[in-house]
């Protein structure tokens, strides 16, 4: 299955022509995927941080913080969406967008699964730190390459 | 001297010119900047937001902010080091741009805050230091906080708009 018909029938649907055609339409949502990054990050850093002994240490830290996490995700993603619908043929051949897709998969799958169950296992932190700095390399490289 | 002449003598410098010119180091610098946004505003957010009694509410505020601070300042020293050398390559056209400029005064703002907050309401923080909610003039700065921290990121993205 492909996923090429869904981006050509977003980059042609009237609905998302604010995003294609507006300039501020763009500059806004990605103004607000940035704010949404320093929630994100910020929980992802002190939790994982926390479990190798740096910053915050607390038992159990990454649930406690996990509504800051979900809604910052939450907000990441639906942003994150429409920035896809601005560009979306330049996102589909994009090399780095789909690493990004592939990375952002890997770390969602891997933050509600083995790094919820292993809360104090160092190696799932170290994974979790890697596997998010990468989705930020891989987003960062978007707008670049 | 005029801050533009200085923002142009900057500008000119050979270092700040190599940077400018560089196809490979004034993006990593950049991406430097924009990744270290969850080291300074993302673990302020976090104590922000248990001061509104929103996350670790049963957690002493003052144990959390002692905590937090040294990631916070690591993020502090990566986002004015990196910023710097981004306003260095690009010191001429910065210094004329509106976002850069609202940027500026929201960051003294955002200094100004938790001097204001350390030097009035933290000092009785013996007395709050369990509650769930901290008082509402501690609320009050760490909404104010958030406010900015927001305000920082929309104006430093705008800078590119300009």
């Amino acid at each position: 299955m492909s996923l090429l018909p869904l981006f050509q029938w977003v980059s042609q649907a009237p609905i998302f022509a604010v995003m294609r055609d507006s300039k501020w339409g763009f500059a806004v949502v990605e103004m607000v995927h940035l704010v949404a990054l320093a929630g994100l990050g910020g929980v992802v850093l002190l939790a994982d941080l926390g479990v190798l002994g740096i910053g915050l240490r607390r038992r159990d830290l990454a649930r406690q913080l996990s509504p800051v996490f979900v809604w910052s995700l939450v907000g990441m993603v639906i942003s994150g969406a429409l920035l896809i619908a601005a560009e979306p043929m330049k996102c589909y051949y994009h090399p780095a967008f789909r690493l990004k897709m592939v990375l952002l998969a890997i770390a969602v799958i891997f933050a509600f699964t083995v790094r919820r169950r292993a809360v104090d296992s160092k190696l799932a932190a170290v994974l979790s730190l890697t596997l998010w700095l990468s989705v930020g390399l891989a987003g960062r490289a978007v707008g670049f390459l | 001297m005029s801050a533009l002449e200085i923002c142009q003598w900057i500008n000119d410098t050979s270092w700040a010119t190599s940077i400018r010119e560089s196809d490979l180091v004034y993006p990593i610098i950049e991406t430097v900047h924009v990744l270290a946004i969850a080291l300074l505003a993302g673990t302020v957010a976090i104590l922000d937001l248990r001061l509104l009694g929103i996350v670790l509410r049963r957690a002493p505020v003052s144990k959390i902010a002692g905590q937090i601070l040294p990631l916070t300042w690591a993020g502090f020293v990566a986002m004015f080091a990196s910023g710097g050398l981004l306003f260095a390559a690009q010191a001429s056209k910065s210094y004329l741009n509106p976002a850069f400029r609202i940027k500026m005064l929201l960051l003294v703002l955002v200094g100004v805050n938790p001097l204001v907050f350390h030097s009035t309401i933290y000092r009785s923080v013996e007395t709050w230091d369990q509650a769930t909610a901290a008082p509402w003039r501690a609320r009050l700065a760490a909404v104010l906080s958030l406010c900015l921290w927001s305000g920082i990121i929309i104006a430093g993205r705008a800078i590119a708009y300009y």
